[in-house]
């Protein structure tokens, strides 16, 4: 009977995974007591109050995180590419379990945290034990899915957990720890999805295996053909659909609001144990960092779309003939002038207005990621239609361009 | 069908190309001829895609270029274009290199495997197939980007200066043949420019005359032959076609000498 209660307990955890945490435990304790004990020989009495470090907790932590990766990462096909190329040549499938363990939580994991938090019931950092755990745990899965595009389960998890620094400023221990574990829901449901997908196509295909070296770009070696000429842009799906557009803009926009809502607390934290009172740093701030967010959204549009491509005809060319606006090249700009704009327009106008700053970042932030990943044309459009000179920026291809221009 | 139609691209001030109108039909073999900086590069540029012209456009097949998405992703797989400096992943082996390209253009493993083993020997390219691409000379890499170019099997080759860099006389010869063939045999469509007029005569079915960024003359052999009233080589009717004040110019020279 113990034997078997013994087997359904380990079986989610690493090998001799037990044995592993009583050895290391002994010997930390062991570890711990002769340094102090050499300290005390060596300084006499320690301080009253002298804060001793724990090697049993903080071996169990280390423990605990070890537990998570194994977890996570150790054991999953999604990271262990030698360990998927081998299942997909079983009959294994995602109704039946992984053969090296379960990734997915299971009822044992609850007992076994809930074990760990009874044996270090009267350490005030408690808490530590499950978030040792459960942080590196939702962290490594949410990456898979996001790898597998398990956008909507990925964005909750990282949403949920960029909550964490206000609950703790806030002092609200038990808020956080729920909040984790809805993060952990998350994730799980996100690496259900992903199982669910099962056979992955993560190997990419031969027809993308050329490749150029930094060092070919760097001296040109590099040039049009057949760099870009058959397959940039082989994809006419666009990177994001709107539905995933309007997720990441709601995710950006819910990052934005955890940013501020910290921000304040960490301000009403200093302003009390200063005894001032709360400035209001994010009203005075948000109108200067969305200008900066929005520059920089808007040139990461643009670089990602103007960089391999030249202007049809020179500026010079533009204003000689008359071209002053060339549709459609131009239409390029009008994304990245967008971005700007909102990041520039929108958070004066609402705090003008009165609008809360949380309320004021998070469209703020939503409307700039909207515009820069959601404007049209998409990437895929524009690189097979867009009015440019194919070209890539590197000095030698710029003389190219310029050969072709004079022959 | 290639059409161009109404074709005008200058990149500053100066115009390259003309209001350019021309037709190519299904498996001819055309070369573009003219003097230097006239705009033939510029015109092939034009149809491969690497250009969007000021106005004017290119149809593949009734297909307008860079119109539509699908439509330019269509024509992209139709058209096999080398310049006249093509790039070449120089760290990669010459046979990774063909097999690499012929993927792009959805070419079976086996088929390719096979199809590249046949170019290299047509270039006599065997004994160096799996050297990396730095280690071969100039003429070498010109011949690995034509395999390159001719391993896709696409309709339509577009080709800029395909004899020059350093080609060889084997070269030259093979890759006429196989030009000849191509577009004789499987219908393939051949656009090529090239400065030097004496290596088209025997195969080219068709010859546009490029000068100061319009056609010239778009005709057969024959036909350029009768309108320059010459009945010799192709190369003294384009004398006459192409470069009249260059024949002036030899003239006025030494007769200005008193010789």
């Amino acid at each position: 009977m113990i034997k078997r209660i013994a087997e359904w307990l380990t079986a989610t955890l690493p090998p001799n995974f037990l044995k592993l945490v009583l050895v290391g435990a002994i010997f930390f304790w062991g570890l711990e007591r002769s340094f102090y004990t050499l300290l005390q020989l060596e300084i006499g009495q320690l301080p009253d109050d002298f804060q001793q470090v724990s090697g049993p907790r903080v071996w169990l932590l280390c423990c605990l995180v070890g537990w998570a990766t194994w977890r996570a990462y150790m054991i999953n096909p999604i990271y262990q590419s030698r360990f998927r190329a081998w299942l997909e040549t079983t009959p294994w499938n995602p109704g039946g379990q992984l053969p090296f363990g379960r990734i997915e939580l299971a009822s044992q994991d609850a007992v076994c945290l809930s074990a760990a938090m009874i044996a270090f019931w009267h350490w005030p950092g408690s808490l530590w034990v499950p978030l040792a755990f459960l942080l590196p745990f939702i962290a490594i899965l949410t990456f898979a899915n996001s790898v597998k595009k398990q956008y909507v389960a990925a964005g909750t998890a990282v949403g949920l957990l960029t909550m964490l620094p206000v609950l703790a400023l806030a002092m609200q221990p038990l808020l956080a720890l729920a909040c984790v574990c809805a993060a952990a829901a998350a994730s799980e449901w996100g690496w259900r999805s992903t199982l669910r997908d099962y056979p992955w196509e993560l190997v990419p295909t031969s027809k993308f295996q050329i490749d150029v070296t930094k060092q070919q770009e760097a001296d040109g070696s590099c040039a049009w053909w057949p760099l870009v000429h058959p397959w940039r842009g082989t994809q006419i799906a666009p990177l994001l659909n709107g539905r995933e557009t309007l997720l990441l803009a709601g995710f950006c926009g819910w990052l934005a609001v955890n940013a501020t809502m910290t921000i304040n607390s960490m301000e009403e934290h200093d302003a009390v144990m200063q005894n001032r009172p709360v400035a209001d740093v994010v009203h005075r701030a948000l109108p200067l960092v969305a200008g900066g967010v929005g520059l920089i959204a808007a040139l990461i549009r643009l670089y990602s779309y103007a960089i391999w491509c030249a202007w049809p005809i020179s500026l010079h060319g533009r204003i000689k003939t008359g071209r002053f606006f060339i549709p459609g090249y131009d239409r390029v700009f009008i994304a990245p002038l967008m971005t700007l704009a909102a990041g520039l327009i929108i958070p004066r106008v609402l705090l003008l207005l009165g609008a809360p700053t949380a309320a004021t970042a998070f469209v703020t932030m939503f409307v700039i990621v909207l515009a820069a990943a959601g404007m049209r044309p998409t990437l895929a459009t524009w690189s097979l239609t867009g009015e440019y000179r194919l070209m890539l920026h590197t000095p030698v291809d710029k003389r190219r361009t310029r050969q072709v221009a004079t022959n | 069908m290639i059409r161009v139609v109404n074709l005008t691209q200058h990149y500053g001030v100066r115009p390259v190309l003309k209001n350019v109108s021309l037709e190519i039909p299904t498996g001819e073999l055309v070369t573009i001829l003219g003097p230097n900086g006239m705009g033939k590069s510029t015109l092939l540029a034009a149809m491969a895609g690497l250009l969007a012209p000021q106005e004017g456009y290119v149809e593949f097949d009734g297909v307008r270029r860079r119109s539509s998405p699908a439509g330019e992703l269509a024509i992209r797989r139709q058209v096999a274009y080398l310049p006249d400096a093509p790039w070449l992943p120089l760290t990669r082996t010459g046979r990774e290199f063909l097999m690499a390209v012929g993927g792009l253009y959805d070419r079976k493993p086996s088929h390719r495997m096979q199809h590249a083993e046949r170019l290299l020997k047509l270039f006599n390219l065997t004994e160096q197939a799996d050297w990396a691409m730095r280690s071969y000379s100039a003429g070498q890499q010109k011949k690995i980007a034509l395999c390159g170019t001719l391993i896709t099997e696409a309709p339509y080759l577009l080709l800029d200066e395909p004899f020059s860099g350093g080609l060889d006389p084997a070269g030259i010869l093979a890759l006429k043949r196989v030009l000849e063939r191509l577009a004789a045999c499987d219908k393939r469509t051949v656009v090529m420019t090239t400065p030097v007029p004496e290596l088209i005569e025997t195969f080219s079915e068709r010859i546009v005359i490029i000068k100061d960024g319009q056609v010239a003359a778009n005709d057969t052999v024959v036909g350029l032959k009768a309108a320059a009233g010459v009945d010799g080589p192709l190369e003294l009717a384009l004398e006459k076609l192409m470069y009249p004040e260059t024949l002036e110019n030899i003239e006025s020279y030494f007769t200005e000498e008193g010789l």
